[in-house]
């Protein structure tokens, strides 16, 4: 086949026509891409619209300096509203059931801007290893925000931080990852509170190496030494379905318990109070550890009952031993420090 | 005049893609759960049929019998792309709920099957209205069960809610295949008795007409 | 180790392209009569599916990506499918004629299955919810076109079975072929359903 003749071919032909239509759909493609681009400002403002229900304009607020990791949860991205001055936060909640959830809150700040009114909006980003978080309708997530509110322990059934389960949303199946969107939650606001209102988080009983933390609410705990004897007011965090108890509790100078009042009862029935532990009176942390366990995660009604102490209440009656072995277990920390967490500082 | 009515005709009923032919099953299958979707798909459907139907009809003479399928492709492919970009950058909400669906476009069988059976042996208007007829033949019928699928699978329709009632089989693909397989045994059964009725008079039209020539 | 599994269980089980996704009807529905037929239509869809994603993945991130390009990708991948096809069936010919005869013929139906493309689509999307907390790369991408292709033939070998046996009953008119493939293949998806409660 001469040049010439395979220019008359149709295979030269078929060549021509397929490139030449090639050509011009990618160039009229690529000009088209150029006028339709979506800008990533655009997706980012669509992203919002959706979350924030409108359209608004937001500036990012630089996270360098600022506290964004707490027990419960880690802050990764923060906007704030301009519009109204809320704030937005991507936040990361920890204890779900296969790892964390990322949520975008909305913080509702009070109109002078000097308040968190509570949570506004929560959406969902992204959560790898929960497979019932589809279960979880936005109705379920308005609810959750509706009842959160900042400064109160207990936020939409789940106590600050804490691994319980928050029976009011059990019916969803997922409680799991239902705890960890309250932790977003909590941690959006007390990121919003540090960065925006100024309050320090005290993490003052970790930061001074106090043990037995877990059901312990670091935030409304507090203690006071007198000529060394150490006054707790401790406050419990739930323990479902048990809720939260408030105990007074005195532990003298051979670090046994003198004296053990319960003043808000967080027992199912309310009347755990009733049952007044006399047998803690006396009692110092080497019991309380016998009882549940030397880590004190040991809640087993037969070990109450070797002890003498069994109830109908084995959650009520594990938070109130807990709380004893705090009390006892950290009493020579407590005498060497002096208080300064909470609203102390 | 007679000739667009039956192409028309036979796109929305005789052919319907979706009912008759059972072409383009995966979108179809895919998005009834959701009314908005099925439609959605749809009229991105009709949009693509009419053009790519009016372009192959229009380079018909031009196109070589040997690479007919690859330019094809080619130019079904830029519609698609095309409008996937339209759709990104004017209807997020659409575009996020069509998902892997939009760039399957493709590949669905609807749009090469008309291509190949009808743009390329007839001329752009023709080829325009059997793109339109095809296109919302398709997109009736995944409105028609997009409809009852949603109202099944989650009590609203069109995203506004009508009930407090759903079964829950019918969000997932298992009650895609049930609406979809009835569907069909209905749309059949129903084009089924209108023939046998249409055959049974021509029957007795050509008899009477026999009868009257015996007469005669 | 981990993310192997992950990605196994979900391309197999809770992500299967026809249960969940609805991917690759055409052939589900068209090439399931047989037991037979369904077994070379799945290997065959396999096959292809990997080494699909196996060009179009590096292809996208390596070429098309830098130079600008990712907006072309529907034109190339389809290109690339076909292509691929044509030369597959080729080299199958010329190799092992009798594997032609009962491979080959369903080689041709396979550029239009929108199963091969969605694989190719789906990877270089995010893939974040199967990786259990790995990056994305070439192997996790063939790995997950490679079992999604092994659950796809794995619905259609099931399907054909139950098909087989419902060739012995009599079917309303209205109700043969289609329509009852299409609610046999329902009790399919409903009995997959239950793999979605799989935690990984």
């Amino acid at each position: 086949m001469t040049v010439k003749q395979f220019f008359k071919s149709t295979a030269f032909k078929c060549i021509v026509v397929l490139l030449s239509i090639l050509l011009i759909c990618g160039v009229f493609l690529t000009v088209m891409n150029g006028l339709l681009e979506v800008t990533d400002e655009e997706r980012f403002a669509r992203a919002v619209q959706k979350i924030y229900g409108k359209s608004v304009e937001t500036e990012e607020i630089s996270l360098d300096g600022e506290k964004t990791s707490f027990d419960y949860a880690d802050i990764s991205e923060a906007y704030k509203v301009k519009d109204d001055g809320n704030y937005l936060v991507k936040v990361s909640g920890k204890e779900g059931y296969g790892g964390a959830v990322v949520c975008w809150v909305v913080v509702d700040m009070s109109d002078d801007g000097k308040e968190i009114d509570g949570v506004m909006k929560i959406a969902i980003d992204s959560a790898p290893g929960e497979s019932y978080i589809s279960k979880i309708s936005q109705g379920a997530l308005d609810a959750l925000a509706a009842k959160a509110e900042y400064g109160k322990e207990a936020m939409g059934g789940f106590a600050h931080g804490s691994k319980e389960h928050g029976g009011d949303y059990i019916a969803t199946g997922a409680s799991y990852s239902m705890r960890a969107i309250s932790n977003c939650m909590n941690g959006a606001m007390d990121f919003v509170a540090a960065y925006a209102l100024g309050v320090a988080k005290s993490d003052f009983y970790t930061d001074n190496g106090f043990e037995y933390l877990e059901m312990i609410n670091k935030q409304e705990t507090s203690y006071t030494v007198e000529s060394s004897v150490v006054t707790y007011n401790i406050v419990t965090a739930g323990n479902s379905p048990a809720g939260a108890f408030t105990i007074t509790v005195k532990v003298g100078a051979d670090g046994a318990i003198t004296e053990y009042t319960i003043s808000a009862d967080g027992s199912t029935a309310q009347t755990y109070k009733d049952k007044v532990f006399t047998q803690y009176t006396g009692k110092n942390a080497a019991w309380f550890k016998s009882v549940i366990g030397d880590d004190g995660k040991t809640n087993t009604n037969a070990n109450y009952e070797a002890n003498g102490i069994q109830t109908c209440a084995t959650r009520s009656n594990y938070l109130c031993l807990y709380a004893g072995l705090f009390a006892t277990a950290n009493y020579q920390k407590a005498v060497s420090t002096p208080y300064t967490g909470g609203d102390a500082q | 005049m007679n000739k667009y009515k039956r192409i028309t005709l036979d796109g929305l009923i005789f052919q319907n893609p979706t009912f008759m032919l059972v072409l383009g099953t995966c979108p179809t299958l895919g998005l009834i759960s959701s009314a908005t979707s099925a439609a959605g798909m749809g009229l991105t459907v009709v949009v693509i049929l009419t053009l790519s139907n009016v372009l192959i009809s229009l380079l018909r003479k031009v196109i070589p019998n040997e690479v007919r399928i690859p330019c094809y492709i080619v130019i079904i492919a830029t519609l698609v792309t095309f409008a996937r970009m339209l759709l990104e950058k004017f209807v997020p909400d659409l575009y996020d709920s069509l998902g892997g669906f939009l760039a399957l476009i493709v590949v669905n069988c609807i749009i090469l099957g008309r291509a190949e059976a009808f743009a390329n042996k007839h001329n752009p208007l023709e080829a325009a209205v059997d793109g339109l007829a095809n296109g919302f033949g398709f997109t009736c019928a995944l409105t028609i069960m997009g409809i009852i699928c949603e109202f099944l699978g989650s009590g609203s329709v069109f995203g506004l809610h009508v009930m407090d009632f759903k079964i829950g089989i019918f969000a997932t693909p298992a009650g895609s295949f049930i609406i979809y397989g009835l569907s069909i045994a209905v749309f059949t059964y129903i084009i089924n008795q209108f023939e046998q009725h249409r055959r049974v008079k021509a029957n007795r039209l050509a008899r009477t007409n026999m009868l009257d020539k015996e007469v005669a | 180790m981990g993310t192997f599994i992950a990605i196994v269980l979900a391309a197999v089980l809770t992500n299967n392209f026809i249960t969940v996704k609805t991917y690759g009807i055409c052939p589900f529905l068209g090439v399931s009569k047989k037991t037979s037929s369904a077994v070379g239509m799945g290997v065959a869809v396999t096959i292809v599916m990997a080494l699909a994603t196996l060009v179009t993945y590096p292809v996208y991130t390596l070429v098309m990506v830098p130079l600008g390009f990712g907006f072309l990708e529907i034109i190339f991948f389809i290109f690339i499918i076909a292509a691929l096809v044509q030369m597959l069936e080729k080299i199958i010919q010329k190799l092992s004629p009798s594997l032609y005869n009962t491979m080959g013929i369903y080689l041709p139906l396979i550029t239009t299955n929108c199963a091969v493309l969605g694989v190719a689509e789906l990877v270089i999307g995010d893939m974040s919810q199967f990786l259990n907390g790995a990056s994305m790369n070439l192997g996790w991408a063939v790995l997950y076109a490679l079992f999604a292709g092994l659950g796809f033939t794995l619905v259609m070998i099931i399907m054909s079975g139950m098909r087989e046996k419902l060739n012995c009953y009599k079917t309303p008119k209205a109700l043969a072929g289609f329509p009852t493939a299409m609610v046999t293949a329902s009790f399919i998806c409903m009995a997959f359903m239950v793999f979605t409660y799989i935690q990984i």
